[in-house]
């Protein structure tokens, strides 16, 4: 069943590699002018260094999407509970930046045992001018997804691999494989051992997975794309930024360059509330994007 | 939603996913009248799968005492209470399963165990407690009585793990019918976690992946019996490869146990996954209690038991546990010995029916000296 999924994604990203994608091929039609429209202004620095909560945000102008319970594939999510997603956008020819932000009173960045951490999504066609199932593309119509990740960050910040004492500080243990077997411990990782990204097997990673899928259970991580983020919380919400790159090697939107319209959705899922998978808050249409030449 | 059959339930039932059944399936025969609750297995498989980071709070195999044993706490009381009371007698099963029961919104009906519900295995599960008055052991709710429950992932044949995982990253080997998480593509979702009413699939907080029992599958492969099997002191495992009741083949040991002399029962099967680990029901422990967790034909197997001495082909089946690491195929009794072989059909093993008992006298010539009995 895996096995016939993973051949359909495979054929999904052959189908629409970069040589059959020009930049320019299919380009979004221009936003109906009445549709609320994303609008990424130019600035002198979008990458990885632009902050959350920097200034350069509130000259942007900002764009409300209201989210419901994903209610469409099971397990459901009965309650929505992030119900609006504030979001703002600007580029500097090189990276595109959304700004994410969201009311959440509960910090969730740990994944003990039945503890979940907070994340939020952005959805983007892979193919230019493509108008995707916004439930994880189709087969034809791959889209590509940038998940943050709340723990992952944490993570990532303590530079250290996940272990069981971050969630359980008091934790005592007879054997540790570790200093027993060194390296050969490792095979006791399962998912980190195989490079699973969750697992996030290698430290100096991001906090962004960068994923591609096509159709339901398709979602699979690039290997090297890579998107950057931050989020910070301060006790009420959530600011948090994805940094994509734009064109160049590291192309993760093919299409979306200055100039370009494009389309995206978005996901909440509250750790608090052990939201995950499919059980998360959504944009059931997909919201146009224009980036300012 | 498509139908499948149960035969343990001996009805079509709804399940996510179409049936194909394994071309075999791996499955356990545990004896809990002969389980001392040493726990090599759990020790085994711990040292064997679960030693690394993360792993910590992971039983692959664990062993509870029954009643008042859980591993993760209340495991079976929790769901059993979520299910509600189901009709169990009758040929075939009336009550619903957790997939027709499941809630609105979900594909089964379930729930994710805290972390506490973990920590603390075994402790207090057959203690004593209060005062002690004079000439009695113990005082608790009900008579006196309890019973080892060894346990393991059942590789269900409609696991709830693998119908639950959104990613579809859980999957059932054709050629075993082994149930296994795919560590690349799993998430950490925790919906296997959720929906197995047994709790034996695990969370994994260091890889962030969920991880599960892998029934050997490298032992399998090569036709040896799991590690917990091998292992186990009192012999009370054995682990084959078991057909559907219209396939059984008598010279099949599994099969003869568990469908010619119904000896062994599935474990709430009125969940609906057609688990494959099968239990010799305890003897001497009250019927509506062995009832509600093996089903409606416990009374009669633990008669079975009781005359096992009696029907020479199941004593065979029965003295081939813990006798040899191989994978018994076939299986005859012969000459006052129970024969059994491997995959190519080759003997590996034989069992007198009776042990031969040696009398020596109390007083040792040789040595001048009495013998005495220090076991
Ligand atoms: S016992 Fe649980 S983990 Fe094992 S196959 Fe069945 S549902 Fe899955
Ligand atoms: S090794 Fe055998 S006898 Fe000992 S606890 Fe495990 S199942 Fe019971």
């Amino acid at each position: 069943m895996y096995r016939t999924i993973s051949i359909l994604a495979l054929l999904a990203l052959a189908a629409c590699g970069p040589s059959d994608s020009p930049v320019n091929q299919g380009k979004a039609p221009d936003p109906a002018p009445n549709v609320p429209t994303i609008v990424a202004g130019r600035v002198s620095e979008a990458g990885p260094a632009l902050a959350p909560d920097s200034g350069i945000f509130d000259a942007a102008p900002e764009l409300t999407v209201n989210l419901l319970p994903q209610t469409v594939v099971v397990p459901r999510n009965p309650e929505t509970s992030v119900p609006q997603i504030s979001v703002r956008a600007v580029h500097d020819g090189k990276w595109l930046t959304m700004r994410l932000e969201w009311q959440d009173n509960t910090l969730n960045n740990t994944t003990g045992i039945s503890d979940f951490e907070d994340m939020v999504a952005l959805e983007f066609p892979r193919t230019p001018g493509t108008t995707p199932n916004i439930m994880m593309g189709d087969a034809n119509n791959p889209v590509v997804v940038l998940q943050w990740r709340a723990a992952r960050q944490a993570a990532i910040d303590r530079g250290e691999r996940p272990e069981s004492r971050h969630a359980y500080p008091h934790m005592s243990t007879d054997i540790d494989i570790g200093d027993l077997l060194g390296n050969d411990g490792s095979v006791y990782q399962g998912a980190a051992h195989v490079g699973n990204p969750v697992s996030l097997p290698d430290i100096n990673s991001s906090p962004v997975l960068a994923q591609v899928a096509a159709g339901f259970s398709t979602l699979t991580s690039f290997k090297e794309r890579i998107a950057e983020g931050r989020g910070v919380h301060n006790g009420e919400r959530w600011r948090v930024t994805i940094h994509i790159p734009l064109g160049g090697e590291l192309e993760l939107v093919p299409g979306l360059v200055p100039g370009a319209n494009s389309i995206l959705a978005f996901a909440v899922w509250d750790g608090k509330h052990e939201e995950r998978g499919s059980r998360k808050s959504w944009s059931p249409a997909w919201t146009p994007i224009r980036l300012d030449d | 939603m498509p139908k499948v059959y149960n035969w343990q339930l001996g009805r079509e039932m709804d399940y996510p996913y179409n049936g194909i059944r394994p071309k075999r399936q791996v499955a356990l025969i545990m004896d809990t009248n002969k389980c001392i609750a040493c726990q090599t297995c759990t020790v085994i498989c711990k040292t064997t799968w679960t030693p690394g980071r993360g792993q910590e709070h992971m039983l692959w195999n664990n062993v509870e005492s029954k009643p008042y044993g859980f591993y993760p706490l209340g495991w079976d009381v929790k769901i059993l209470e979520q299910h509600g009371v189901q009709p169990l007698d009758g040929d075939t099963y009336a009550g619903k399963t957790i997939f027709e029961s499941a809630p609105a919104n979900e594909i089964a009906l379930g729930y994710i165990p805290g972390d506490q519900d973990y920590a603390h295995p075994n402790v207090g599960e057959d203690d004593s407690f209060g005062n002690m008055t004079r000439g009695a052991h113990l005082s608790m709710q009900h008579n006196q009585w309890m019973f080892y429950l060894p346990r393991i992932c059942n590789h269900c044949t409609y696991p709830s793990c693998l119908a639950s995982c959104s990613r579809q990253s859980i999957y059932k080997r054709p050629e075993d019918g082994v149930v296994l998480i795919d560590q690349e593509r799993c998430r950490g979702y925790r919906e296997c976690v959720k929906n197995c009413p047994y709790k034996k699939s695990f969370f994994n907080p260091v890889t962030r992946a969920s991880e599960k029992c892998i029934g050997c599958y490298p032992k399998i492969e090569k036709g040896h019996q799991t590690q917990c099997t091998t292992s186990c002191i009192g012999k009370i495992r054995m682990t084959g490869f078991i057909s559907t009741p219209d396939k059984a083949r008598e010279d099949n040991p599994m099969d003869y146990i568990v469908h010619h002399a119904k000896l062994a029962l599935p474990l709430y099967p009125q969940f609906g996954l057609e688990p494959n680990v099968y239990y010799i029901p305890p003897i001497h422990v009250p019927p509506p209690f062995l009832h509600q967790m093996f089903g409606r034909k416990t009374a009669a197997a633990i008669a079975t038991y009781r005359k096992a001495a009696q029907d020479e082909k199941l004593l065979g089946a029965l003295l081939l546990f813990g006798a040899t690491e191989r994978i018994i195929h076939r299986y005859k009794v012969e000459g006052g010995q129970t024969i059994g072989y491997d995959e190519t059909d080759t003997e590996v093993v034989r069992v007198p029916l009776v042990e031969p008992v040696k009398i020596r006298p109390v007083w040792d010539e040789a040595h001048g000296a009495y013998r005495t009995n220090v076991t």
